[in-house]
């Protein structure tokens, strides 16, 4: 899912780093509004935990693998809006210090996986749960809101290099980043995602809602908030 | 020469969990794996910024302009040629920085191959990329249409293909090469304080140091406790069970670590205010390599 440098044209990178640094002020400015001074240790925890489950691959039919990202939880437990810098600091420590995901594509990865995929699952949290505190809706709720908001965060991510060959092309048609159109790179990240990663994103975020819920339900942002 | 390990050391111990067959070892040790990975690459990181280096004498925000204008740079150059001419320039920079050349390439030719050669294969045949076969695979009956999809009579490689390709694996090579160079140069706490000369949040900063450090720790947990667990039980019993309960109780544990850590930082004065330690005055040295590298890019770009 991180898009490596040289798939991306700047047509495609600027704009959206435009628009993932305008969510990263709203986010800063809001979180210095509602975050009390305990709560930032708290953040970058969010961000360690997430880093800690982007570590395990698991393997996928065809030679690749995948890994769960946790935005959907972090998005449950402490609300959208941190859990965009929660994950983008994921994100760019591992572009700064592995080469996981191009410097050029920062912008774009945490548009996908730090601002896309919270903020579908947070929504679809509060849409299928309501006002009820059943234990059986809740679970399903964030099983289901971690598998929406990893196949949202997927889709995005093929839309940005689908979309390539049709605005970064040589005059003779030739592309000149992702060589890949919709028609391959849409099926091609929806396939393992609808089947695989999204159902693990799906139960992490089931299993430790439940877990929190049942031992400090205090905590869940979007059980308060309702 | 005779080792003077323990002979029960080097045998295979019974009691290990062993790999099913035709599996080498499950995503857990590998992921483990992947963690002691982490504690390599931060270590040689940190040894290659240490070395008397042109890289290494240079101000982290130089650096960082370096990475910026540099990517950019490559990103938008169209043809192999001038990605090849970069790579020219860039190859006495690495030199002159000491970072260990057969190493380092070794870590770019793999990015290359991965993101840039296996990943782009595909385009290379006329099913992906329409183009004139210059190398005939198959040749079938005749063409094929399956909804939006087109099989075309004789699949081959294209001329195009190989170029689409080329142009990926070098634009791919080139990027990994700039940014490898940075990082293995300079400190991740250095580059974290040149971002504040880019009028990056210092709030935002301190999340990712905040960040950085306690992975360290958590890392160190994570390990420690498949350790235990695997000198504790025989066979994959219950895995799922057990991965379940340790992400709870990672977080569990990252909670508990939180409040000390916020007592640790109000007990030492923090009341909120986000305050990093001030940047390094820039140096003449700094000055005529950012000219020089401004200059070159500026050739760079114009060819």
């Amino acid at each position: 899912m991180h898009i490596p440098d040289g798939y991306l044209g700047p047509q495609t990178y600027i704009p959206i780093f435009a628009v993932t640094a305008a969510f990263w002020t709203a986010a800063m400015r809001k979180l210095k509004k509602t975050l009390s001074v305990k709560e930032i240790p708290y953040l970058a925890m969010a961000s360690v935990f997430s880093f800690l489950l982007m570590m395990f691959n698991i393997p996928i039919p065809g030679g690749t693998t995948g890994h769960a990202v946790g935005a959907a939880f972090v998005a449950l437990l402490l609300g959208p809006w941190t859990a965009v810098i929660a994950i983008s600091v994921v994100l760019i420590v591992q572009a700064l210090v592995f080469g996981d995901g191009g410097v050029t594509a920062i912008g774009a990865n945490c548009f996908n996986m730090a601002i896309v995929m919270p903020f579908v699952s947070y929504l679809v949290f509060k849409l299928i749960v309501g006002h009820s505190q059943k234990v059986s809706r809740l679970s399903a709720a964030a099983f289901i809101s971690g598998y929406t908001g990893l196949l949202a965060s997927a889709l995005a991510t093929a839309l940005e290099l689908g979309i390539q060959p049709i605005i970064a092309a040589a005059p003779d048609g030739t592309p000149l980043y992702c060589p890949y159109p919709l028609s391959i790179t849409v099926p091609a990240m929806a396939v393992e995602h609808l089947f695989l990663l999204s159902i693990v994103e799906g139960m992490v975020t089931m299993l430790l809602l439940r877990y929190f819920h049942k031992h400090d339900p205090k905590l869940i942002y979007a059980i308060k908030e309702a | 020469m005779e080792n003077k390990i323990p002979t029960f050391l080097l045998s295979n111990n019974p009691l290990l969990p062993k790999a099913r067959a035709g599996t080498s070892s499950s995503f857990i040790d590998k992921g483990i794996r992947h963690i002691a990975g982490f504690y390599e690459t931060i270590f040689f990181q940190w040894e290659l910024s240490r070395k008397d280096g042109l890289f290494q004498r240079l101000n982290a925000r130089t650096k960082v302009l370096f990475l910026v204008f540099y990517i950019f740079v490559v990103s938008v150059k169209k043809d192999v040629s001038s990605e090849i001419l970069i790579a020219v320039f860039l190859l006495p920079l690495i030199v002159m920085s000491r970072v260990g050349i057969f190493a380092f390439y070794w870590k770019v030719f793999i990015a290359g191959f991965f993101f840039g050669v296996l990943a782009g294969l595909p385009a290379a045949f006329n099913i992906f990329l329409p183009g004139e076969p210059i190398y005939i695979i198959l040749e079938l009956q005749r063409a094929h249409d399956f909804w939006i999809y087109h099989i075309p009579q004789t699949i081959g490689i294209t001329r195009e293909g190989i170029l689409v390709v080329s142009m990926l694996t070098a634009r791919v090579a080139n990027s990994v090469t700039i940014t490898l160079l940075v990082i293995c140069t300079t400190p991740f706490a250095e580059l974290v304080k040149a971002l504040k000369a880019f009028r990056v949040p210092e709030y935002f900063l301190m999340i990712i140091t905040l960040s950085y450090k306690y992975a360290f720790i958590f890392l160190k947990m994570m390990r420690d406790m498949h350790t235990a667990k695997k000198a504790r039980l025989i066979g994959n019993a219950d895995a799922a069970g057990w991965i379940a309960g340790r992400i709870a109780c990672i977080f569990n544990k990252t909670q508990h670590r939180c409040d000390e850590l916020y007592k640790a930082m109000s007990g030492r004065g923090f009341t909120g205010d986000v305050k990093l330690a001030k940047l390094e005055h820039v140096k003449a040295v700094d000055i005529i390599a950012g000219a020089g590298l401004l200059t070159l890019w500026m050739f760079i770009l114009i060819v």
